[in-house]
């Protein structure tokens, strides 16, 4: 059993805030809709402190708060839905021999990721949030995968699905509305 | 047992990233794919591209906003609690 720490409030919000301030703008939180989310996570957090067991880091908690509090407030699906239409656009993607019928368009050179990040941002909008924060726990957080299926309480299957749906959706979307694409 | 993947098995594989842990003969068959294969090579730049761009995005959001202010109402806010 892990000894519990005692929580010092100033210290976990000066250590924790940006980050959940971050994964609320991941999920599409803007403003002062992000701030009282993350807001209320930390009384959330503060509330149930004791069921903080050391099993998980503190910040993959408060996370997993924050992602819980997300869904229930915009009420989102709890679970990857075993059909999601991007599967199909997948599969039509390629041809005979399961090859590319054409060649995917759209920015491909790092160096054009600065432009690209207003795109993706509206991107973004068009996916559920589990897909979101797994996401941007992988992208952004660069967190390791029995992190992120802790936070989503999902398996590691169903993370799986899930950022192939989001990755899969993201490029579509980027490669509609980057310029000059056909 | 090695074989070659076609473009959709790689994609696919890519797209999952590295959450599968994949043996290494298929990790090189990928790598080998990628080499000679353009569209699979530009697939998974995209995806680079895309990840970055996220970053970028909520870092531009960062710089906009006080977050030391935000960090000092929030412990205001919950102090009183």
């Amino acid at each position: 059993m892990v000894e519990k720490a005692a929580i010092n409030l100033t210290e976990t919000v000066r250590a924790y805030a940006d980050a959940l301030l971050g994964a609320a703008w991941g999920l599409g939180w803007r403003g002062t809709d992000a701030e009282d989310l993350v807001q209320e996570t930390f009384v959330a957090f503060l509330q149930a402190s004791e069921r903080f067991e050391g099993r998980s880091t503190l910040k993959t908690y408060l996370f997993g708060i924050l992602y819980n509090k997300a869904r229930e407030k915009r009420r989102d699906a709890a679970r990857e839905q075993a059909v999601d239409p991007i599967d199909e656009v997948f599969e039509q993607r390629f041809g005979f021999l399961d090859r590319w019928r054409t060649i995917p368009q759209g920015p491909e050179d790092l160096a054009l990721a600065q432009e690209t990040a207003g795109i993706v941002e509206v991107c973004m909008q068009s996916l559920p949030a589990q897909q979101r924060m797994a996401f941007y726990l992988k992208e952004v957080e660069h967190l390791p995968t029995e992190a992120i299926c802790n936070i989503l309480q999902v398996t590691v299957t169903h993370l799986g699905v899930a950022l192939f749906r989001a990755r899969n959706k993201l490029r579509e979307c980027v490669q509609k509305q980057w310029k000059g694409s056909p | 047992m090695m074989h070659l993947l076609n473009c959709k098995e790689v994609t696919t594989r890519l797209a999952l990233g590295d959450i599968r842990q994949y043996p290494w003969w298929e990790r090189l068959v990928i790598r080998f794919h990628m080499v000679i294969c353009d569209a699979c090579r530009k697939y998974e730049r995209q995806l680079k591209v895309i990840g970055k761009a996220l970053g970028i995005s909520i870092e531009e959001k960062r710089r906009k906003t006080d977050t030391a202010d935000f960090q000092k109402r929030l412990i205001n806010k919950l102090d009183k609690l």
